[in-house]
């Protein structure tokens, strides 16, 4: 897929964001980030619906926050959770090809 | 050989071009309304230009190629899968009911809006990335493999296409009837040769060119599905608060509409009409507490009116035929009457009631009423979302895209079109309820406003709309109206004082969200059998013209089928859409979602969990569903049968993982096929 420019060097432990990843560690990390934003996805949905009767006293430029939330707001938030797992999943993706070319290249 | 990028800048400027043709012929048909053209004739002209053009895609797309037609040759695009997938998605239902839904329900209606978006966040994280790794064809294909083991692999595979077949047949239908509703409500055509118009369409598309002509098709469809929806809400948004992006203008109307709630809940007026319905109810509760005699007292009064009538010389021959008519429509048996009389008792109370808020969220008498519905609309949403990601025809479409990642994109694309329609229901339930509740509530009787006469006469069985002066005041009343959810989108050109040509445009967007959803899942369906139970298990040396032929031919034979049930007019069958949610939910969800995250998921564990879900979940429907002789006396935690799912789900999962720890663990074969789908 993309090609390094610089020649592969040996680099110490994954630490930089751009470092190669091992195939454990890309699973690691997938595993957190999945986990992470369904806990997101689960508070927004379950926890704030939960409560809608207690949020709705909320009034947001004329909106009340319950409805607001449940009509739209919650919607926007959907999207950003899947933005941001592929964005994220993209990077660790590059990662994880780089560390597979260092591999071949040993 | 066109690099990926290539291809997608010929496809932009392809779609580009079409959305401009699409643009001048709605200038085209406005010009010849203006000039005069009958309001029949728009209403064909935009049946067929659009039917015409998906049938058109479909020839130039016709193709015999396995990959081509199973899975459009796994080149889609990103954007052009998500749009493809957001018109797959959005039904008639969505389309035509959803904006209604949240008019009538208020706050309970959005349970359907967050559970039908929320549930692409668990099809991007849990599911799309890793079936597009997987890269085969269908979702039964997934399940067998990664399920191998002791048995044989179809095993696993058969129990998956039959939840397919189920999930997908129940919503095909109520599809196809869609069609038929909208093609006989906006040209006049009978039900029945409707369905077989929008049939034909389906058919020489996707008999044509399966998932390459459907995919290219739909994306027109969303293109059409898109202006469709906007037009007339932006026009109406314009209207009421002279902002044109009605996503957020509605926030403007949201105090007024509160405050004329306020207005009509105490109006004294209100309050008789509302006291005449519960007359109405009580008259009926006391009949019933009276059986059998009543029922006897009432025939003997009808066959006695029709005798007088008859005597009295002065009786015109329709107070006669009235008299009559009213015997025969008299309920044959008691218990007919029983049955007849409580449903006429629930709609009267029903109508009694004061209109409900549209924001506060699960209004109840009590505490523990309110509960009750908060807990119900939790378990829907809960339902919708783990169905949403476990149905088949959506899934299928993320084997299309080149790569892992353009499936991650793709999953954000699809929520991105959905929401674009999504984010504006609200908006358009709003905006009506405040338009009928200012300028139609409280208007003088005999002057009503042209669009209710209209749609009041298109079904004169099932008016879309009624009002009546109960209280003879000459002014119309809330109460007073008589709504179905569907007008809210159908009428909303008129509503909104748009010429005719939008409310065509209205039933073509209508047409093209029922027909993209037949065609997605009539494919899944095709694909089910030929691809998994005729290659897969009865024939597996058959060549691959011969699999794409027998695909073909079981296409037509299913489409045949939908629409015949479609044609029965099965009243339940719209109802039971909503239950296909909690059936994929309960069946595929488990297995699909621990197949990729739970090494320790094996065969036995997943049969056991695919079967015990389905009967967790149709045993509660049957026992709670009145359609299917249950009782909503029966119901757990007042859950209603629509979301059998919340406890079909968890004994699925429970199955799974006690079974699959009491037996050996999965072979090397499989967990080197895990190892792999993880991998992008």
């Amino acid at each position: 897929m993309t090609e390094p420019t610089s020649p592969p060097t040996p680099t110490p432990a994954p630490v930089s964001a751009s470092a190669p990843l091992t195939p454990a560690n890309y699973w690691e990390q997938t595993r957190r980030l999945t986990l992470a934003l369904l806990g997101l996805w689960f508070v927004v949905t379950f926890v704030a619906v939960f409560f809608a009767r207690q949020l709705n006293r909320v009034v947001l430029f004329g909106w009340p926050l319950s409805f607001y939330m449940a009509a739209q707001g919650i919607m926007l938030v959907y999207l950003a959770i899947v933005v941001i797992y592929t964005i994220r999943m993209r990077r660790a993706e590059r990662r994880l090809h780089l560390n597979n070319e260092q591999m071949h290249g040993d | 050989m066109e690099t990926n990028k290539q291809f997608f800048r010929r496809l932009s400027r392809y779609y580009l071009w079409y959305t401009l043709g699409f643009i001048l012929f709605l200038l085209v048909l406005a010009v010849l309304e203006h000039e005069g053209m009958p309001r029949a004739w728009i209403g064909y002209l935009f049946m067929f230009v659009t039917i015409a053009l998906y049938a058109g895609i479909g020839v130039v797309c016709r193709t015999s190629d396995v990959p081509e037609y199973y899975v459009a040759g796994r080149r889609v695009p990103a954007l052009f899968n998500g749009m493809a997938t957001a018109a797959d998605w959005i039904s008639a239902a969505t389309f035509i009911s959803l904006a209604g839904g949240l008019y009538l329900q208020g706050f309970d209606g959005l349970a359907y809006i967050m559970g039908w978006t929320g549930g692409y966040c668990l099809v991007a994280l849990l599911i799309a990335p890793y079936l597009r790794k997987f890269g085969q064809y269908t979702i039964a294909d997934f399940l067998a493999e990664r399920y191998a083991g002791r048995y044989s692999g179809n095993f696993v595979r058969i129990l998956a296409v039959i939840a397919t077949i189920i999930i997908s047949f129940t919503y095909v239908v109520a599809q196809i009837y869609g069609v038929g509703l909208i093609t006989s409500r906006f040209t006049g055509i009978d039900f029945s040769i409707g369905i077989f118009l929008g049939l034909a369409s389906i058919l020489v598309c996707s008999f044509l060119g399966g998932m390459r002509a459907i995919t290219w098709t739909q994306v027109a469809q969303y293109i059409i599905i898109l202006f469709a929806y906007l037009i007339p809400v932006i026009w109406l948004s314009a209207k009421h608060t002279s902002v044109p992006v009605p996503q957020v203008a509605y926030g403007s109307v949201l105090p007024k509409l509160n405050a004329a709630e306020k207005r009509i809940a105490d109006d004294p007026k209100e309050k008789e009409v509302s006291a005449i319905f519960q007359a109405r109810a009580d008259d009926y509760d006391k009949k019933l507490k009276n059986l059998p005699r009543s029922w006897e007292e009432g025939r003997i009064d009808a066959q006695h009116h029709i005798e007088e009538v008859k005597r009295n010389s002065t009786a015109s021959l329709a107070d006669i035929k009235s008299a009559s008519r009213a015997l025969t429509a008299y309920p044959k048996t008691v218990e007919d009457a029983e049955r007849k009389w409580n449903d006429a008792k629930t709609y009267n109370l029903a109508r009694a009631q004061p209109p409900v808020s549209q924001t506060e969220p699960f209004p109840g008498k009590d505490e523990e009423a309110s509960e009750i519905k908060r807990n119900n609309f939790l378990a829907l949403v809960f339902c919708l979302m783990l169905g949403t990601a476990a149905l088949p025809h959506i899934l299928m479409r993320y084997y299309t895209t080149p790569s892992v990642h353009e499936a991650r994109k793709s999953v954000f694309w699809t929520l991105f079109f959905i929401m674009l329609i999504y984010i504006t229901v609200p908006a358009l339930a709003i905006l009506v309820k405040y338009d009928i509740y200012t300028s139609l509530v409280g208007s003088d009787y005999s002057h009503l406003p042209d669009w209710v006469y209209y749609w009041a006469n298109i079904d004169k069985v099932n008016p879309l709309v009624s009002i009546n002066d109960l209280n003879h005041d000459r002014i119309v009343q809330l109460g007073e109206i008589a709504l179905d959810g569907d007008i809210i989108v159908l009428a909303t050109p008129e509503i909104a004082g748009l010429p005719y040509f939008i409310s065509g445009l209205v039933a073509a967007g209508g047409l093209a969200a029922a027909l993209s959803t037949a065609d997605g899942l009539l494919l899944t369906i095709s694909n089910a059998l030929s691809h998994d139970i005729y290659y897969k298990v009865i024939d597996p040396a058959a060549s691959t013209q011969k699999r794409v032929t027998i695909s073909k031919l079981l296409l037509l034979v299913v489409a045949l089928l939908a629409a015949y049930a479609a044609s029965l007019k099965p009243g339940d069958i719209l109802s039971m859409v909503g239950v296909a949610f909690s059936l994929a939910a309960s069946t595929l969800f488990p297995a699909l979602v621990l197949g990729i995250f739970w090494k320790r998921a094996n065969q036995p564990g997943a049969i056991a969990g695919i079967v015990a879900g389905f009967v967790m979940c149709v045993y509660y429907m049957l026992h709670t569903h009145p359609a299917f002789g249950g009782n909503a006396a029966n119901q757990w935690f007042h859950i209603a049968p629509i979301s059998a799912g919340i406890f079909g789900v968890p004994v699925g999962v429970a199955a799974l993982v006690l079974v699959s720890l009491l037996t050996p663990p999965p072979d090397e074969r499989t967990l080197a096929l895990i190892d792999h789908i993880r991998t992008p």
